[in-house]
């Protein structure tokens, strides 16, 4: 075979292996101050659920003084605050799915679906997700958010 | 012998894989029967090297897709061993260090099947030669020991600094079947085996063949 072909066939499994493991990953929202009042934050293009098996929504908060987000997010900024943030998906026939804050890492924390995980996407994955509810006591700054589709290794 | 959350400890190491494609490409590239590594905290969650980076999270979560979940002890560990890999490990999350995805292709590559599948990659496809290329390069790079994780660099990583390594090779070179057949680790038992994982008897029958050993075995 010669190097042409061979160049071909590896492009092509590479190409397989990319697109079967390729995260979905879709902006949601810019800088907006989260509040005690619920607002509902609407994604440039609705979310894609897909066949993935883990799905969250992911805060860029800033720097953390600790980790232990299920107490609370706490900012490094000088404060003993801890921010409880509440989240509420919608999908695009109207159903509501609670959020739980459960991911933190460098300037981020992530929002899953509340409850133990599922089987297979914790979404139905004929559906889209529409918009994002959320709130916080006290209010947090946060400077944009994402959505993650993915299989984990 | 399956085991429950109640019998970790902190600092251990829980191996795992998925069905997904991306841990089955890993798993045979790696000739290996789990694909991940994470490091268990304590109060049911684990810091981890996912895509978003150094993470912390619940258990529950890490283990989403999970069909196989291995825990591991590293023998004769100290307490202040155990504080500082926990302390280290903690440190890396708090810091915004990304996911080392050049790092994750090359690890491996210094010893055995690795090396040999990064030979074969280099006849079949110069995309893949040179991403295996980089990777290597990139882990050998002292200055990049702290700038980016994948999983199992992560948990070598900490043990490392902790004084109390858990393979010869260096973090960055070490991948999930070098952790799942270290000589330094105890097996503690399965937290999740799913029967109709069949490939997992055939790789675990091959690690046993690697040397691993402990109490409570497979």
């Amino acid at each position: 075979m010669g190097y042409l072909s061979r160049l071909g066939v590896g492009a092509a499994l590479w190409g397989l292996f990319a697109i079967a493991c390729e995260p979905i990953e879709q902006p949601v929202s810019g800088a907006i101050l989260l509040t005690s009042e619920w607002q509902t934050v609407t994604p440039p293009e609705p979310l894609r659920v897909g066949k993935k098996e883990q799905q969250k929504f992911c805060l860029t908060v800033g720097t953390m003084r600790d980790l232990e987000v299920e107490r609370g997010v706490a900012l490094d900024d000088g404060t003993d605050q801890r921010h409880k943030i509440e989240g509420e998906a919608v999908d695009s026939a109207g159903t509501r799915y609670p959020l739980e804050l459960a991911e933190a890492g460098g300037d981020h924390v992530c929002l899953y679906r509340a409850g133990e995980p599922v089987a297979g996407p914790n979404f139905p994955s004929d559906r889209t997700i529409a918009t994002l509810r959320l709130r916080s006591e006290p209010p947090l700054q946060v400077a944009a958010i994402r959505w993650h589709s993915y299989d984990q290794h | 012998m399956t085991i429950t959350v109640s019998d970790l400890r902190p600092a251990d190491i829980i191996v795992s894989t998925t069905n997904a494609t991306v841990s089955t490409v890993i798993r045979a590239g790696s000739g290996s029967s789990v694909s991940h590594s994470m490091l268990y905290v304590g109060g049911s969650h684990v810091i981890e090297a996912v895509e978003q980076g150094v993470v912390r999270r619940p258990l529950s979560q890490a283990f989403e897709g999970a069909v196989l979940a291995i825990a591991l002890r590293r023998r004769n560990l100290t307490e202040k061993q155990r504080a500082d890999v926990l302390e280290h490990a903690n440190e890396f999350a708090l810091k915004r260090l990304p996911y080392d995805v050049i790092g994750a292709a090359g690890s491996g590559t210094s010893i055995g099947r690795g090396a040999l599948l990064a030979g074969i990659g280099c006849l079949v496809s110069l995309e893949v030669c040179a991403i295996g290329a980089l990777g290597v390069g990139d882990n050998a790079k002292p200055e990049n020991a702290d700038k980016a994780f994948f999983c199992s660099e992560l948990v070598a990583r900490c043990f490392e600094l902790a004084g109390a390594p858990i393979v010869a090779e260096k973090p960055s070179f070490t991948s999930p079947r070098m952790i799942r057949t270290a000589m330094t680790l105890l097996w503690i038992g399965k937290l999740i085996d799913t029967p109709s994982f069949a490939q997992t008897a055939i790789n675990t029958a091959n690690e046993m063949g690697a040397g691993i050993r402990g109490v409570g075995g497979p």
